[in-house]
Order: C-alpha cells, then sequence, then structure tokens
C-alpha cells in the first residue's frame, strides 16, 4: 500500500448534503492526496455519505465541536506518518484548487504552516461586514501579539508540515481553535506564513456562529489568545524529540 | 430552649456525617472528595458541641458580631469547593475529548482492516461501501441527535 504524501482532514458536523460533492471536488483536484473526514457526531448521514465518496472516516461518538474534531484529524496524521496534513472544511468554502499554491508556499518559506487568507488581495467572498469587523480586530491583536502581520486569523483553511502535525495532534485547542492554535504555534517557536486564496460562500448547511455567539466569540477568543501568549516559557528549555 | 437549638443542629451535623458514610460505602462518593465532605462535618459537629469556639476565633480576630465569621467561613469554604469542581471539571472534559479521540481513531483502524483494505482499494471501496456505510449508518441513528458540544 502506498500512502500520499498529504493527507486532507475535513472536519464534518452534519454536512450530509453536501458532503459528497465537496469530496468529489477535492478528489479530482488533489488526486495524490489521502482524505479523512472526521464526522463530529453528526445525526444524518454525514459518515455513510463520506465513506460513499471514497474517503477514510472516523467518527467521534460524541460531538468534540471543531477543535476536538480537527485535532483528530492531526493524530491520525501522526500515527501513520503523513509528512503534509491540511485542514479544510466540509462545506465547500475553501476551493482545492488553491491547494498547489498552498504547498508550493510551504516548501519555498520553510515555514511549518501555510495559512489561506481571504484578506490578503481581498477577492472572493469577504464575509458579511460585522464579521470581517470582527476578523480585522483579532487580526491586528494578533499582529501586535505575534510580531509579524497576520489578515485572516480565522481562516481554517490550512496546510501544516510534519512540526505543526506532531504540534497539533499532542495539543490543539477546544471551542474556536483557530486564532490560539496561531498562538500556540508561535509559543512553541514554529512559523507560519500566508498565502492569498479565493474562498466561496458555504453551500449547504449553517455556519456554528450565530449572531448571538459571535459577541461570546469574541470575548472567548481574546482572552483564550492572550492567555494563551502568556503559556510563553521564555526561560525554560525546551525539549524536542 | 438554646440548648435544643445545639443539641439539634449536632444531630443534624451527626446525620450528614452518617449520610456521608453511607455514600462513601455505596462508592457513591469518591473518596478524594468524601474526605473534604468528612473534614466539614466534623467541623460542623465541633462546632455544634462547643459554640463558643466560634466566639472566641471571633475575638481573636477582631470581628464584632461571631455570628458572621460562620457565614463567612461557610462562604469561603463553597468557594473553595467550587472552584475545585471546575477544575475536576475541566479535567474530566480533558479526559473525554482524548478518550473519545482514541476510541474513534482505533473504531477507523478496526473497521478498514475488516475491509481488508487499509485505503489502497479505492475502487473497492467505492463499489462496494456497504460494509462501511452499514456501520456508520447505524452508528448515526444511535448518536445523541441534540448532541452537545462537550
Amino acid at each position: 500500500m502506498k500512502q500520499a504524501e498529504l493527507l486532507i482532514i475535513v472536519p464534518a458536523f452534519n454536512e450530509a448534503e453536501g458532503i459528497r460533492g465537496v469530496l468529489a471536488d477535492i478528489r479530482s483536484r488533489i488526486p495524490d492526496a489521502d482524505i479523512v473526514v472526521v464526522n463530529d457526531g453528526s445525526a444524518d448521514a454525514t459518515a455513510a455519505e463520506s465513506a460513499a465518496a471514497g474517503a477514510a472516516v472516523i467518527t467521534l461518538s460524541c460531538n468534540l465541536g471543531i477543535g476536538g474534531a480537527v485535532q483528530t484529524g492531526y493524530r491520525y496524521a501522526a500515527e501513520r506518518g503523513y509528512r503534509l496534513a491540511a485542514q479544510m472544511d466540509g462545506d465547500g468554502q475553501h476551493l482545492p484548487e488553491e491547494m498547489g499554491r498552498m504547498r508550493l508556499a510551504l516548501a519555498r518559506s520553510g515555514a511549518d504552516m501555510v495559512v489561506g487568507s481571504r484578506f490578503v488581495e481581498r477577492r472572493g467572498f469577504q464575509s458579511s461586514r460585522a464579521r470581517r469587523m470582527g476578523i480585522a480586530l483579532l487580526a491586528g491583536l494578533l499582529t501586535r501579539l505575534l510580531g509579524r502581520e497576520v489578515t485572516d486569523p480565522t481562516s481554517g483553511f490550512r496546510l501544516c508540515g510534519p512540526r505543526a502535525i506532531a504540534l497539533f495532534a499532542s495539543d490543539y485547542p477546544t471551542d474556536y481553535p483557530e486564532v490560539e492554535a496561531l498562538v500556540e504555534m508561535d509559543n512553541a517557536g514554529l512559523r507560519c506564513v500566508e498565502v492569498p486564496v479565493v474562498m466561496r460562500e458555504r453551500r449547504t448547511g449553517t455556519s456554528s456562529i450565530s449572531p448571538f455567539k459571535s459577541v461570546y466569540y469574541m470575548c472567548k477568543v481574546t482572552v483564550a489568545v492572550l492567555i494563551a501568549k502568556t503559556r510563553k516559557k521564555k526561560w525554560s528549555v525546551r525539549y524536542e524529540a | 430552649m438554646k440548648l435544643n437549638l445545639y443539641l439539634l443542629s449536632f444531630l443534624l451535623s451527626a446525620s450528614f456525617f452518617v449520610v456521608l458514610i453511607y455514600m462513601i460505602r455505596g462508592r457513591k462518593l469518591r473518596e478524594q472528595y468524601a474526605l473534604l465532605w468528612l473534614a466539614l462535618s466534623a467541623i460542623m459537629m465541633t462546632l455544634s458541641l462547643f459554640p463558643s469556639v466560634i466566639d472566641r476565633m471571633a475575638r481573636l480576630i477582631g470581628v464584632a458580631y461571631a455570628p458572621s465569621l460562620l457565614y463567612l467561613l461557610g462562604l469561603v469554604f463553597v468557594l473553595f469547593l467550587l472552584l475545585h469542581l471546575t477544575i475536576a471539571m475541566s479535567a474530566t472534559t480533558r479526559r473525554v475529548i482524548d478518550l473519545t479521540q482514541t476510541l474513534a481513531l482505533l473504531e477507523q483502524r478496526n473497521i478498514s482492516a475488516d475491509n481488508g483494505c487499509a485505503g489502497q482499494q479505492e475502487e473497492a471501496r467505492i463499489k462496494l461501501p456497504c460494509h462501511n456505510t452499514q456501520v456508520f449508518a447505524d452508528k448515526s441513528h444511535r448518536t445523541d441527535p441534540g448532541g452537545k458540544t462537550i
């Protein structure tokens, strides 16, 4: 059995309606990658649909939320020794044809992770105004904290190299993990770069973040990021395998 | 009248103690937490037997109205207990997440081994997804539809 170099992790919660099309799209655009769907305790036929589309399926017996689901994918990648692992949403927001450029960027920059950003070139679906404002606030916070430009900290379109896979397999934030994960990487001394990508509006399903939740989202993420930042141990010796 | 009240509070504390012992015997309460509760009930019994202890303590730290010291101690105890429980719950959540992930990964490995196609027979799986599909279709019904995020 020849295992691919790249694993595409697709976390999915109740995405039965569109998952098959999304997976087929990924398979045809990135034929040399393996796909694993992490079914986060869906109540619908997400798992069956994904298996029918030819992806490996990991079904979590209860809903862990996006953080727990994505981490399962990274654990799978680490266990099986994939060199690269990408996470893409199960709703078709992330265009698989961008993966080629992301891989190129990862190889060229020598970074540990590449994040697809909507806001570098501002093309494609740009999200609602309120959301853009929230993202801009978080981006400003992160730019300051990490000391380098971050434009799309909430993007879940990411490609990880071996060191980032190992880090996320052992420790990944829960609840709304994307922003916090960037700080965690920085704490561990890993580097990440952004690549401009075009995103699509979601085709099916609804966003996990409703207007009511977005205030909570901003507070939780801000506090989590600030606390995560204090975890950085500048003085201690870090043991790395 | 006064004596009766103290006797009553002692009886209450003592019965609390007995209930605790029964709970621990029946393994409804882990010893780890039980010790805390046992200590509390011991303190309650002591105070109801020797109420002057509170008065003396109040005088010692300069609290004018002795019973308010009792309230303060009670409140502090409850706060600590709550914090302790939240910490314990966070640890449990972390473990549940870890276990759920490990279980799911093992299950996936098991199923792909059963299929005899640990990822290599794409065509076979597309044509004969029955095994995979069946297993997961059954499972999706069993899953709690309103699955709460931990």
